[in-house]
Parts: structure tokens; C-alpha cells; sequence
């Protein structure tokens, strides 16, 4: 069901699927032509949403439903889209999940919120807001925008994102970064194990930090960095050729638990902290 | 023969797809689209070993085609034209990701590291049999980015040391070298495939 | 001609050919031989890499798209006139989902950081929000119970979650008042309330929904 472009006017498209009469499996598509730098956000507590940026002014939000007993409704408000799922009382998750895939102009910022997920975000050069609390999360070949991630329990990675903050945070879930670099750079889990495969870039601001687990890091012997690893109660080893910085460290270097140094003229500053976990520096 | 009438009548249709082409024939552009695609997408995956990067970088190099099209002269043969167009597109994408390219101080003098390991012992010397595209690609990509560079270009894409050379702003020299080191390096990624699979026979 | 010898002149053996002294090595070096074979089937089986993997056809459709909107080729539709909006700012994700949920969290940090503050010798407050075990305090039982009409995975993974949590505030704490001057110890508790506050945040946030 297409929606007519409309500027400054909201446009509310309800797709009931109980119009539907079986309770199979029923599509709706909404398309919306927007400005540039559109608000693109989805709410779906139950089910995944696959949002990918392409060429064009174009928001295409397709939601599958799988029972009667949920809906979708979606509208525009001049440059902002948003899609809802709806889920009646004593609907079971399977019954209240819908699948969301979404094509969005590649300048979009992007928000979805749910609890299971899985979301996926790529080929995007506007922020990145995905929010749930087991989902699984992947972001892939996003530049120069903000990338936020927070779940409570599910696994999370980025591969390809550059240019922009990037904040993930999990209680419990495990954070894989593969190419990421950008001005700030923060991961935080308090158990979920977090590995880094990169270079650093150059001239950013990394802190990857948990409570317990592991924090894994392999870069190449071109990485800059200027890096500092602690594990309190824990271990922290490197075979990655570190010399001393001239800057002192405000902890000791103990054998085992703590090393610091730059490589290359040491371009990015890169602090891994653990409170009791393990972590590994490892040349690629 | 058929072959020839069937080159004849590729020919004339890329050379009326050029010219309409040159005026904005969206059918045209779809005719060049086809008939290089597999090409430029093929070379954009094997330098960058990923699917994503790899459709972008066709998506540019053929939107960098189309803008350009109407200085195209006929000088050299479209394709080469175009796959160099290429080339530029996915080489300018890896210098802006800041991946190093080809080290200026190799020399044709293989390093101690990278001398052909002798495996004393080893049975079958020879990887007849055991190169198969799946093999091959996948020792491909697990090559250090400078060394898949010249070994795509060469190797699979067909340039010539001297154009390496010029595309790369390298040396003749560094581009043999870093050729042969290629080779080397994936003789020892195929071998070691190919140990492991027979251990877990 | 020795091997090392022979290693060297490789590369040129495989673009121009052997000489006769490399020939001659050829046939007498087992292993040679199979290294220069190898290399030979290595360059052969490449060319056969070229042209043959095919672009899934959006990748056609995207070219089509982005050359219509430079105006490369005739375009099918007249581009809409783009609407006039203001810029979007991302929402905060912490603090943004309701008025209740944003009170409770700054309820809990303020008490945090009150903590964390006096933490270094001195006794814990008695009225900490944040009790210094595992165990789940008033303001965890309310957000057990935010959460406890969704699905049962999801509640039990918010009570594993949140019990790591406090045990993270817990050890941070524990490692705080043992080495009171250490900025590393104060920031690790610093993130350990945070993971809370997120935590809290997320859980209210569907509540309010």
C-alpha cells in the first residue's frame, strides 16, 4: 500500500491484519518520498528488522505480520517516517511478531526498538540507533554518522563503520568489531566478552571496557596507537611490539596485569580496562 | 562462423550502445551494464574479498563510466577503457581505507621469511589436483592486502608489470617481487588447505 | 645450479622461461620442480577467476536509480521537491523514554554517584539505593516486575542481567574502598552504574510502551 508524498501533512496508514481473513502470513508495504537526512524509526518489540540504505529519496517500510493479532501502523510527518507494531492482549510472541525490512536513503538516521530482534543496519551514512534487549545486532558499512547500540543480553557487531561516535553498550552480550574506526569509540559490557580487528585508525579515542570476560584485540603491525591495558584482578597480556610511552601511566605496569605504549607515532589512544577479566593485544 | 558472427554483432552492439549511450539512452546503458558486469564485479570482489564494497565499488565504477562516456574516443578498446576506469575506482577506495599497498623498499630478492618453505618430508610437492575455485578463492582473500592487490591485477586480471607499475606508483621491480611473494604465499595457504584437509579425513 | 641460486632467477623463469642451466636444474630438483609447477598452475587457474562471479541484480537497479537522479539518463518521474524540515537530532538513548523511567534512573545514578563519592575509606550510606551485594534491592524487585508480564526468556534474562550488574557494582566498589586513590577503580565503578542505569532504562522503556 503506497502512501502519497504529502510535505508538513501526517498521513496515518493503518494495515489491520485482522482484515485478513486466515491468520496466515500477510505483507504490507508502506513507501514514503522524503527530504534529505530523513527520521526513519520502527518500534517492534517482537520479530527482526532489516534496514538498508540505497540510492534514491525513497523510505520503503515492508512489514510481514504472521497472526491476527497484531498490527502495524506507520505514517509520515513531513521528513520523519515511523512504523509500529501493535500487539493485542494475549498475543504470544510468535503471534505478535512482524518482520521489517526497510529501505531507507542512505543519508537516513535510523532508530528500531524491540526485544528480540535480530536487527541489522548496513550501507548507511546517517546515525544508527538500535535498541533490545536480547537481539541480535549487526551493523555493516555505515561512515561518518553516530552509531549507538544497547542491548541487555544479545550479541552485537560492526563491520566497515568509520567517521562517527560510536557507543555500544550490553550487560551480557558478547561485541565483535571488525574495521571500526572513528573520533570516539566506547564499548562497555559488564560480562560480554568484546574483540576488536583493526587498525585504530588514526587520531581517535578508544575505550573498550567490561566487568569480566575477555577483551580481544588484533591489529596489524601498522596500527598508530598509543595503548593502555589494565585487568585489575585479572590478566592482560600483548605480543603487539609496544615502545614506552613518555607519558607515565597513573598505574603500575605489572607483569601480567597491565602494559602501555605507542606504535607507529601512536595516533589513536586505545584504553582496554577490565575489572577481572582477561585481556589480549595480538599482532595480526 | 559463429564465433566471429557472434563477436561481430557484440562489437556492433557495443559500439551503437556507446554512441547512444553518449546521449542518455537508458536501454544502452543497460546494454554496457551486461556486457561488462561479471568483469568489474569480479575484479571489485577479488581486491576487496568483500561482497558489499564490492557492489558498491561496480555501482561507482559504472556511474564513473557514464559520466564519462562521452570522452570516450575510441583510442583503446572500451573494455580496457572501462576496466581500467575500474581499477582506479577500487584502487582509490583502498588508499582512502589507508590499507598499505606495496612495500617501496622490496626488492626482487626474496626476504628470509618469505624464501619457498622446505618441507622435508612433505609427500606430494606438486598442488595438481588440488586447485579448485573455491580453493583458490579463499586463499585469495586470505592473502595480505598488498600482496592480493598485485596478484589480482596480474594474475587473474591480466595487466602487465609496467601497468601495474604506473597504476600502482611503484616500481617494475616491486610490482615482480611482490608478484612472486603472491604466489609463494598462496602455494603455502593451498598446501596447508589441503594438510588439513587430509588430516580430518 | 643450487637451489637458493635457482629460487632467485624464479620469477623470471615463470614470465621468460629457463635457461639452459635452470632447465637442467629443473630436471635434476625434485623439489624445484614441484615449487615451479605449483607456481605455473597457481597463475593458470587465476585467469579463470576473471568474469566469473555475477552482481546480484539490485546492484544493476541501484546504478539505474543514481543515474537518473544525476540526470545521466532520462529520468522516468520528475524528483519530488524534497520537504523543508528541521534537522534531527538524535534522541538521547539513555534518558529519553519517559518522565518516570528518567526520574528512576536519576534516582538511582545520583545515589550512585553519592556513593561513589564518598567511597574511599569512608562508611557506605546507609540510605545507598545500590546495595552492596548480589542481591536484588527494592528498586531491582520494581524493575523485575516492569518486565514481568513479557515473555518468560526475556524476564529471566533481565534477572541473570541485572545480577551481574550488581555484582559488577559489588567488585567495583570492593575495589574502590581498597585502593581509594585509583582513578582506574573509580571509573570502573563509575561504568558499572551506568551498565545499571542502562539497564533500568531499557526495562522501563518497555513498560511505558
Amino acid at each position: 500500500m503506497a502512501s502519497t508524498p504529502a510535505s508538513k501533512t501526517v498521513l496515518l496508514a493503518l494495515a489491520f491484519a485482522a482484515t485478513v481473513a486466515l491468520a496466515a502470513e500477510s505483507k504490507k508495504e508502506f513507501k514514503y518520498t522524503v527530504g534529505s537526512k530523513p527520521l526513519v524509526t520502527i518500534v517492534n518489540e517482537y520479530g527482526p528488522v532489516t534496514v538498508k540504505g540505497v540510492p534514491g529519496h525513497q523510505v520503503t517500510i515492508t512489514a510481514t505480520t504472521h497472526s491476527d493479532k497484531v498490527d502495524v501502523d506507520s505514517s509520515q510527518a513531513g521528513n520523519r517516517t515511523e512504523a509500529r507494531t501493535h500487539m493485542q492482549d494475549g498475543a504470544s510472541p510468535d503471534e505478535a511478531r512482524v518482520d521489517y525490512e526497510v529501505s531507507v536513503p542512505m543519508d537516513a538516521s535510523v532508530s528500531v526498538r524491540g526485544s528480540t530482534g535480530p536487527y541489522s543496519a548496513e550501507r548507511l551514512r546517517g546515525d544508527v540507533i538500535l535498541e533490545g534487549d536480547l537481539a541480535k545486532v549487526e551493523v555493516r558499512d555505515v561512515s561518518d554518522a553516530h552509531v549507538h547500540v544497547h542491548t541487555v543480553d544479545g550479541p552485537i557487531s560492526l563491520t566497515n563503520v568509520s567517521g562517527g561516535h560510536v557507543e555500544i553498550t550490553s550487560v551480557g552480550g558478547d561485541v565483535e568489531l571488525l574495521n571500526v574506526t572513528g573520533p570516539k569509540v566506547t564499548v562497555n559490557t559488564t560480562n560480554g566478552n568484546i574483540r576488536y580487528t583493526g587498525d585504530f585508525g588514526s587520531n581517535g579515542d578508544y575505550s573498550l571496557t567490561n566487568n569480566f570476560g575477555n577483551i580481544d584485540v588484533s591489529l596489524p603491525a601498522s596500527a598508530s596507537v598509543d595503548l593502555t591495558a589494565r585487568s585489575m584482578k585479572g590478566s592482560a597480556f600483548s605480543d603487539f611490539p609496544l615502545e614506552q610511552s613518555k607519558r607515565r601511566t597513573t598505574f603500575p605496569l605489572t607483569a601480567g596485569k597491565a602494559f602501555a605504549g605507542t606504535a607507529n607515532s601512536g595516533a589513536s589512544s586505545v584504553r582496554l580496562r577490565s575489572l577481572s577479566g582477561t585481556i589480549r593485544v595480538t599482532k595480526r | 562462423m559463429p564465433q566471429v558472427k557472434k563477436t561481430e554483432v557484440a562489437q556492433l552492439s557495443e559500439a551503437e550502445a556507446i554512441e547512444r549511450a553518449k546521449r542518455g539512452d537508458p536501454d544502452a546503458f543497460e546494454v554496457l551494464y551486461a556486457l561488462h558486469k561479471r568483469r568489474v564485479y569480479s575484479l571489485c570482489l577479488r581486491m576487496t574479498s568483500n561482497v558489499a564494497e564490492a557492489e558498491d565499488l561496480t555501482q561507482e565504477a559504472f556511474l564513473q563510466l557514464y559520466r564519462k562516456i562521452a570522452t570516450f574516443r575510441g583510442e583503446s578498446a572500451f573494455s580496457t577503457w572501462l576496466h581500467r576506469m575500474a581499477v582506479n575506482v577500487v584502487l582509490m577506495k583502498l588508499r582512502k581505507k589507508g590499507l598499505p599497498e606495496v612495500s617501496l623498499e622490496e626488492t626482487l630478492e626474496p626476504q628470509q621469511e618469505d624464501a619457498p618453505r622446505k618441507d622435508i618430508g612433505a609427500r606430494d610437492l606438486v598442488l595438481a589436483g588440488s586447485i579448485d575455485r573455491v580453493n583458490l578463492e579463499r586463499a585469495i582473500e586470505s592473502l595480505p592486502h598488498g600482496y592480493r592487490v598485485i596478484f589480482v591485477l596480474h594474475d587473474v586480471e591480466g595487466y602487465e608489470h609496467n601497468e601495474i607499475a604506473e597504476m600502482m606508483g611503484c616500481s617494475i621491480g616491486n610490482s615482480k617481487s611482490q608478484l612472486h611473494k603472491a604466489r609463494l604465499k598462496l602455494r603455502e595457504l593451498l598446501r596447508m588447505s589441503r594438510a588439513e584437509k587430509a588430516s580430518s579425513r | 645450479m643450487k637451489c637458493a641460486e635457482f629460487h632467485k632467477a624464479l620469477p623470471e623463469v615463470l614470465e621468460n622461461g629457463a635457461t639452459a642451466a635452470e632447465a637442467e636444474h629443473l630436471r635434476s630438483c625434485r623439489e624445484c620442480s614441484g615449487l615451479t609447477q605449483d607456481l605455473t598452475l597457481i597463475a593458470e587457474q587465476a585467469r579463470r577467476l576473471a568474469a566469473s562471479d555475477e552482481p546480484p541484480p539490485q546492484v544493476w537497479q541501484r546504478i539505474r536509480a543514481a543515474a537518473e537522479m544525476e540526470g545521466l539518463i532520462e529520468s522516468a518521474r520528475p524528483a519530488a521537491d524534497p520537504p523543508l524540515v528541521p534537522a534531527w537530532v538524535p534522541p538521547a538513548p539513555t534518558w529519553a523514554s519517559s518522565t518516570l523511567a528518567a526520574a528512576f534512573v536519576l534516582v538511582l545514578v545520583f545515589s550512585g554517584a553519592l556513593l561513589y563519592r564518598n567511597l574511599g575509606g569512608h562508611a557506605t550510606p546507609a540510605n545507598a539505593v545500590v546495595a552492596d551485594s548480589p542481591a536484588m534491592d527494592a528498586n531491582d524487585q520494581k524493575v523485575l516486575a516492569s518486565v514481568a508480564d513479557r515473555e518468560p526468556e526475556v524476564r529471566a534474562r533481565y534477572e541473570r542481567n541485572l545480577r551481574n550488574v550488581n555484582a559488577y557494582i559489588r567488585d567495583a566498589k570492593h575495589n574502590v574502598e581498597t585502593n581509594p586513590d585509583d582513578e582506574d577503580a573509580r571509573d570502573s565503578l563509575r561504568q558499572a552504574y551506568e551498565q545499571k542505569a542502562m539497564l533500568y532504562e531499557m526495562a522501563m522503556s518497555h513498560a511505558m510502551q
